[in-house]
């Protein structure tokens, strides 16, 4: 909302600058965004009387002026205007002048004489587009008025928009009155409303007009006035300023009265050619379905049925509220008008206005909801105008389909509620006098209760907490005291949110970067993850009115914000790639119709590639499966999940040799791999990509039920053997661990990998395998005996169901115990 | 006797001095020491000494060699000692290389900031609570006194699924299904970290975003409860010396409902850019819990009160590291990442 601060003087006696006065506007509740000074962006341009004007001899439309601009001796200026004549008072721009753009006036030779100045136009001094000749003064400036005075002063034309951003609850605030209250109230001043009298000559309205009103929840009240021996023209300068300040082009008289009406009460208005409404109605009724219209920008509309349709008596005019028709438009020929000041239904106008495409400064104010009780009061607003500024003449009284005046709204307000909600210690007298100032009406109904009537206009306050509210903001926030609560409470995370934490932290100790992206992608990914037709992750939850295409599918993997991620940073030359995320996947529910919440479910992926820096201490290794699996195995070991399995499994996006499924037992928590190359080149990487991606809350569940542990030292020795075995390498190397953990039994605590081998002389196929095994007993020392025969039945074990046999002694080397 | 045990204990002690390394020492040792050394001998001649004598003769023998054993340890330790020096001076490095590389890794800005926020409010015995991201329209609007149609909506563009269901636009929606949980139960004392969605995409708003909201429901909890809440997590997070203003403004699930500004923690409050030149940044919004809001989760507004505040983890971070576009919290740059 743009507040003209010369306009609210007109309410108000302001008596403090615009700026202060912003400042206490915002601290009663309307925060200013900015304020912009307005008008009379130019400099050097002065009143002055043009004395003499005579065609230039060789030019067929300029003059030669001379003209006085309160200097000793007058000025000859050359002016193209058509109404450039003697007498005319105008503004002149003497040179050394700056005009709105920048343009500088300088003493300019043309056919032979030298012209000091420049007559301007309305255009030139940016105050409207009127570019048809100078501007002329004469009935413009006020009595006083000396030549050489600076212009902009004369006419008051500079003035301060102070930019208001209204909350939605105070609408009403988008009429320069209510604004007023709330500046008055701010200052400690008081209000002066508009007079509205005037003389009605012509005629009865109710004779001339009839109107019905079909759905009075549509439009629960339509007011209408008529005004006859209208000559269109321009409105008063006066008027121009403000409209302009607040935001709106001058257009001529009627339309201007119109648009100030509505800014100044907050009642858009619509102004109908009575001579072209048919049958000398109007009837207010909903749209049928298919129904057509065209509106005043030209277009034809169709209908869906239940707009609001003012017609008259053959058809629709106007679509009520939100714009008005082509045929019974206002123009310059119309001498009889038709004011119309209603009150729609907020949630049609908002339908229509947006489902139209057309919302306006009327739309949005019908939307807010305007004051009831206040139409007939705008509508006779306007017609004063129009007597007045544009000598029509009024016809008696007013057409007025009211079916049903609001009942007024009476809050009780409880002196205790108000401190017992605020925390404050405001006396009852304070309340009351707060109540007064902002002209509620108020009466004492029991001992320690007000009873306050709320204008029709504060449609916001319907509830005693709404007066508090009230009372809190006009006595200021700051009035109140800062205290804690006085609730003893045990604060912090779940043990569930306590592992997030500290697995994002060990993921970053580990060397991984935290990536964060949206959780909507785009629905292409499945295809450049090369995932096949009936991949669960292509039926997708879809937004339905998605910002772009690339935000309109929920994620169900976190790895295309990964890889395009580690893409974007590839193509600036980052080059050492170490990511992960946690997040949010969603999966649709199962008989999904966009109606029934995804399954969310907390994920975490992980992205290794390029390379890491050189050093002077050597070039580190490329990244491979076993840097990421090692990463992963340490995060879910360190937050005290325990060991995970590693099954080679299929996925169509990683490469096929080279992935695997993650387990914990045998439950599945997601997927390790390098990316298969297809895919790394449908996100544009080179390289190898290796990722991950598991759900956590499995893993934060088994970390929570580990319970305690035996946290003593050993009490008695270990035994340790190596064992070094060769076999197939077609063997998964968790099977010989395995194997060796069961046949090892109880005493067998733990098994290292500490060496593999597939070098000659290893015959190719095969590869020796060497661990270090630890047995240990808590309650005694084991004897030797016992460790060999353990010993003896992994040999056994490995033999019988892997084929895997003892490696001679010396060829090892690392050699055995 | 005596005197001649004097000198070789002279000419010894010489010896010892004079020896250039461990080898010539221990020849001094073996010269002097040794089974055919010179005390050695002289000791050996003790039988030729008058009985009278002896006793004083062996005293002077014994302690010369305590004197020259003593006097050659010395000596070799300093041997040691240079030779240990000199293998030490040839493995000298340069120490000004760079070290080793450890990767460093990091957690997002996002999420150390939300942390910080989260450890605040911990601090006064909030509990953390979290909701799903896709949301009913009844928690992420009704339930907030937002009835479909209400203008207010329009503050809070969504992204839709279907009429019923949406991304949620704050995290609001877990204060009501705390409440629910409650079931009227007191006090209830939460804050909601999380991910939210809005409509909106320029330099200042993102269509993902994160927020914490906070919910605080017991007998007699005031605005001015609110104040000083806010004023302590104003300090904790911008420093000690920050003030903080509250403004009346609107929410639907409010009343009274207020913005709350910050002291400048640029310029102290006099005005500058960060500031618009106000002195005051906004940082977050709040309010007493609409009584409406509490009835429809069934609280009783005469029997109890609360307040609810709510802030954009994004533009706390912004506010608090000096950043100036919030693409870069999504942008993953590495560079970025590395800078907090
Ligand atoms: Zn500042």
């Amino acid at each position: 909302m743009r507040v003209s601060y010369n306009w609210l003087q007109k309410y108000v006696d302001l008596k403090i600058p615009a700026e202060e006065l912003a400042r206490r506007l915002t601290l009663a509740g309307l925060e200013y965004d900015e304020i912009i000074p307005v008008g009379g962006d130019f400099s050097g341009v002065v009143v002055a009387q043009v004395l003499a004007a005579e065609k230039v001899a060789k030019s067929d439309h300029l003059s030669l002026c001379r003209v006085d601009a309160g200097a000793v001796e007058p000025l000859d200026i050359i002016c193209g205007a058509p109404n450039v004549r003697p007498g005319l008072l105008v503004a002149c721009a003497k040179v050394g002048a700056r005009l709105p753009g920048g343009l500088e006036i300088s003493a300019r030779k043309t056919f032979g004489v030298v012209s000091q100045g420049m007559l301007c136009s309305q255009q030139e001094l940016g105050i409207s587009d009127d570019h048809s000749g100078i501007w002329e003064l004469n009935d413009l400036l006020p009595a006083g008025t000396q030549l050489g005075q600076d212009v902009a002063d004369a006419l008051q034309l500079r003035d301060e928009v102070i930019v208001v951003e209204l909350t939605p609850n105070r609408g009403d605030c988008l009429g320069m009155i209510n604004l007023a209250r709330e500046a008055a109230v701010a200052t400690g001043g008081s209000i002066c409303y508009p007079n509205l009298a005037y003389e009605e000559n012509g005629g009865q309205a109710a004779d001339l007009i009839s109107i019905e009103v079909t759905d009075a929840k549509l439009c629960p009240r339509y007011a209408a006035r008529l005004v006859k021996d209208i000559k269109i023209g321009p409105s008063p300068l006066w008027m121009q300023k403000h409209l302009l300040a607040a935001g709106m082009r001058p257009i001529n008289n009627v339309v201007d009265i119109s648009n100030y009406v509505m800014l100044e009460m907050n009642q858009p208005l619509h102004t109908f050619d009575y001579a072209k409404l048919r049958g000398q109605k109007i009837i207010v009724r909903p749209a049928e379905p298919g129904e057509m219209m065209t509106t005043l920008d030209g277009k034809a509309r169709k209908f869906l049925g239940g707009e609001i349709l003012i017609c008259d008596g053959e058809g629709p005019v106007c679509v009520g509220g939100v714009m008005g028709g082509m045929e019974s438009e206002v123009t310059e020929a119309t001498t009889e008008v038709l004011i119309e000041a209603a009150a729609f239904d907020p949630v049609s106008i908002r339908r229509t206005a947006r489902r139209l495409g057309i919302p306006s400064e009327a739309s949005l104010r019908f939307e807010k909801g305007v004051d009831i009780s206040n139409c007939d009061t705008a509508c006779r607003r306007a017609v004063q105008l129009l007597v007045k500024y544009c000598g029509v003449t009024a016809c008696v009284g007013a057409v007025d389909v009211y079916s049903e005046p609001p009942v007024p709204v009476k809050v009780n307000l409880r002196y205790e509620r108000v401190n017992q909600i605020l925390g404050s210690n405001f006396e009852p007298l304070e309340i009351k006098e707060v109540i007064s100032r902002l002209g509620f009406g108020q009466e004492t109904i029991a001992p320690g209760v007000l009873q306050v009537s709320i204008p029709s206009y504060r449609r916001d306050i319907t509830l005693e907490v709404d007066l508090i509210e009230e009372v809190a903001r006009i006595k200021g926030f700051e009035r109140i005291p800062k205290t804690m609560p006085l609730n003893a409470t045990v604060g912090g995370r779940s043990p569930q949110q306590q592992l997030l934490r500290r697995f994002k932290m060990l993921a970053a100790d580990c060397g991984l970067n935290e990536a964060v992206n949206y959780s909507f992608i785009h629905p292409r990914e499945a295809d450049l993850l090369r995932l096949e037709a009936g991949h669960p992750w292509r039926h997708y939850l879809a937004i339905s009115n998605p910002l772009s295409e690339d935000q309109s599918a929920m994620r169900q993997s976190l790895l295309p914000g990964l890889l395009h991620t580690a893409a974007r940073n590839l193509a600036r030359r980052n080059l050492d790639l170490r990511f992960f995320e946690t997040g949010m996947v969603f999966l649709p529910a199962a008989d999904y119709a966009a109606q029934v919440q995804p399954q969310e479910i907390l994920t975490a992926a992980f992205l290794l590639a390029g390379r890491p820096e050189e050093s002077w201490h050597g070039q580190a290794g490329e990244y491979d499966y076993f840097s990421l699996k090692g990463i992963v195995e340490r995060l879910a070991a360190s937050i005290g999940a325990g060991r995970l399995n590693f099954q080679a499994c299929r996925a169509e996006y990683l490469h096929p040799g080279r992935s695997a499924a993650i387990l914990l037992d045998s439950l599945p928590l997601g997927v390790i791999g390098e990316l298969h190359p297809q895919v790394a080149e449908n996100y544009q990487l080179d390289g190898r990509v290796i990722v991950a991606e598991l759900a956590l809350e499995p893993l934060f569940l088994a970390a929570l039920g580990r319970g305690n542990q035996d946290h003593d030292l050993p009490r008695y020795p270990a035994s340790t053997r190596d064992i070094a075995v060769i076999g197939s390498d077609a063997v998964a190397e968790c099977h010989i661990e395995a194997a060796i953990r069961k046949a090892g039994g109880a005493i067998l605590r733990s098994v290292r990998l500490f060496d593999l081998y597939d070098q000659p002389p290893i015959p190719a196929g095969q590869r020796s395998l060497a661990y270090a095994l630890e047995f240990r007993e808590d309650s005694r020392t084991l004897t030797d005996q016992e460790v060999d025969e353990a010993f003896a039945a992994i040999v056994r074990v490995l033999a019988d169901k892997y084929q895997y046999q003892l490696r001679q002694t010396g060829c090892c080397e690392h050699p055995a115990e | 006797m005596l005197e001649q045990i004097k000198q070789i204990e002279s000419e010894a002690l010489a010896a010892i001095a004079a020896a250039a390394d461990k080898e010539s020492l221990t020849g001094v040792k073996i010269a002097y020491l040794g089974k055919k050394g010179g005390l050695t001998a002289l000791s050996r001649r003790m039988g030729q000494v008058d009985a009278a004598e002896r006793p004083a003769v062996g005293t002077a023998v014994n302690a010369a060699k305590v004197a020259l054993e003593q006097a050659i340890n010395q000596r070799m330790a300093a041997f040691h000692a240079a030779e240990t020096e000199a293998a030490l001076a040839s493995e000298t490095i340069d120490i000004s290389l760079p070290g080793r590389p450890w990767p460093a890794g990091s957690r997002h800005i996002l999420t150390q900031v939300l942390e910080q926020i989260e450890d605040v409010f911990i601090g006064m015995g909030y509990t953390v609570e979290e909701g799903p991201q896709v949301e009913y329209d009844y928690y992420n609007f009704e339930a907030l006194n937002l009835p479909a149609d209400h203008p207010a909506r329009d503050m809070q563009d969504s992204f839709y699924f279907s009429d019923k269901m949406l991304l949620r636009t704050h995290t609001s929606p877990v204060q009501v299904r705390t409440m629910e949980r409650m079931a009227g139960r007191l006090p209830v004392k939460i804050i909601a970290p999380g991910v939210v969605y809005r409509r909106d995409d320029d330099a200042t708003h993102s269509p993902m975003f994160h927020q914490v909201e906070g919910l605080v429901i017991d007998k007699n909890v005031t605005f001015a409860d609110l104040s000083g809440t806010l004023l302590a997590f104003a300090r904790r997070m911008f420093g000690e010396e920050r003030q903080i203003r509250l403004r009346p403004s609107y929410f639907p699930f409010t009343e009274p409902s207020a913005e709350v500004d910050i002291s400048c923690f640029a310029c102290g409050g006099r005005g500058c850019r960060l500031c618009k030149g106000s002195g005051w940044i906004e940082i977050l919004g709040s309010g007493q819990v609409h009584p409406r809001v509490l009835q429809l989760s069934g609280y009783d507004p005469e029997q109890c009160s609360g307040f609810a505040f709510g802030m954009g983890v994004e533009r706390i971070a912004m506010l608090k590291y000096g950043i100036n576009d919030m693409r870069l919290l999504f942008d993953n740059d590495l560079r970025f990442l590395h800078s907090f």
